[in-house]
């Protein structure tokens, strides 16, 4: 797959357009997904993946095929995914949305109305711990991987992923989505 | 009270990074605390909640959209680079094109020998291009007035050759005769301008035509080194002469 994707970006770099478009259509509902779960809304999503294939598109030269190609569409994501937060103030506006689900305690929800809940608490997270628990979660990179791919201390992943498990448990049982013992 | 090492053990577990003697350790201490086990217990439920949320897939037009949004420019210059390879590829490897550039290479390299071979006869074909008239030399030239005829005859040497130049305009057909010693001279050829031909009538020593309208045309002699040559030049019309000329040329 690694020689694929590193074939199809040295096409593209050689003027072939088909080879780009190729590597979109492989990769472009995955990185939709993960954008999807890390931000909110639907449209900023899609915002976000267009972002990135342009960004990727723009910096290809750059690509080292040392490392995996969606590694690095990992890494463009979760830079444009924190300028984006930054630049609309994201977590704020979405907290401030959420509802408070302590009114309903009694509540039982279908599958997708959990998935909704749960992703309204995933959204309550800062983004210093959303990030570490959604990818480790989601990509299952190890503690190294995802140090390189944040760019901060492994000891600093380990403690934004303990300090996120723990309060992203503590929303889920406020909300009433998990039971507290 | 939870001690933090134990915590620790947990994120590694649902982290999958504990190795098993770590992991055999934590649930040693999860028996015997069960506080730390609630705490494991919610986590593990917390974690697993995550593969609750939606897979949501993007509208049908995002990669539309997103291939729209490409700079497609960015890589054409390579994208040239890349069409000049495989004419290149074409034209070395495939039959039609293997033809063409070997007809093109054939031509170009015969045009090369040529233009080598016959470099040193540039002042010849300045000659050729002479004898038309470039070095040409008016002697004389005699008007010719007469009835209902009108023009000229020049006479002039062209390279080492005698030209005798008629223009001539006549409303009505006329006939002209040039009387000439072959043992001094001899006629070459005759060359045309203007759109209507000469029909010429060569014998040994007279040229003859009969024309009418207007003509111009060249008689071209080769003299056989005399010092003079005598022309006898009669324009006739219904048997009648109208004009009469006789010209001497001295050779240079």
């Amino acid at each position: 797959m690694e020689n694929e994707d590193n074939n199809l970006v040295n096409r593209c770099l050689n003027g072939d357009g088909e080879a780009y478009s190729a590597l979109v259509e492989k990769y472009y509902k995955i990185i939709f997904r993960l954008a999807r779960k890390i931000l909110k809304n639907y449209d900023d999503a899609e915002e976000i993946t267009q972002s990135v294939f342009v960004k990727a598109y723009e910096n290809l030269k750059s690509y080292n095929p040392k490392y995996k190609f969606f590694s690095w569409l990992y890494r463009i994501t979760i830079n444009e995914t924190l300028n984006f937060s930054k630049k609309k103030g994201y977590s704020e506006e979405i907290n401030e949305n959420i509802t408070n689900d302590e009114d309903n305690p009694g509540e039982t929800f279908d599958r997708n109305e959990l998935g909704e809940k749960i992703q309204d608490a995933l959204m309550e997270l800062d983004m210093l711990y959303r990030l570490p628990v959604v990818l480790k979660h989601f990509l299952n990179y190890s503690y190294k991987e995802l140090s390189d791919l944040l760019d901060i201390p492994e000891k600093t992943v380990k403690s934004r992923l303990f300090t996120g498990r723990q309060l992203l448990k503590d929303i889920l049982i406020k909300k009433s989505v998990l039971e507290d013992d | 009270m939870i001690d933090e090492k134990y915590i620790e053990l947990i994120n590694k577990e649902i982290d999958k990074e504990i190795n098993p003697k770590e992991k055999a350790l934590l649930h040693e201490y999860l028996n015997s605390n069960s506080e730390a086990k609630n705490l494991y217990d919610e986590l593990i439920a917390s974690e697993n909640l995550l593969d609750r949320l939606p897979d949501n897939d993007p509208s049908v037009n995002l990669k539309k959209q997103i291939l729209n949004s490409l700079d497609k420019s960015k890589y054409s210059r390579v994208e040239k680079h890349s069409r000049f390879r495989t004419f290149i590829y074409q034209t070395i490897f495939q039959t039609r094109y293997k033809i063409a550039f070997t007809f093109t290479l054939g031509l170009l390299a015969g045009l090369f020998i040529y233009s080598l071979l016959f470099n040193n006869q540039a002042t010849e074909h300045n000659n050729i291009y002479g004898t038309i008239g470039i070095n040409s030399e008016v002697i004389k030239s005699i008007p010719v007035e007469a009835s209902n005829i009108g023009g000229k005859l020049d006479i002039k040497w062209i390279n080492n050759n005698l030209g005798l130049d008629f223009s001539l305009n006549s409303p009505e057909q006329y006939n002209l005769a040039l009387k000439f010693n072959p043992d001094k001279t001899k006629f070459d050829n005759i060359s045309f301008f203007g759109k209507n031909k000469i029909k010429l009538d060569s014998e040994e020593n007279i040229l003859k035509l009969s024309e009418s309208g207007n003509h111009n045309y060249l008689l071209l002699f080769s003299l056989k080194a005399e010092m003079t040559v005598n022309f006898n030049l009669q324009i006739s019309r219904g048997g009648n002469i109208i004009f009469e000329k006789e010209i001497v040329v001295i050779n240079k």
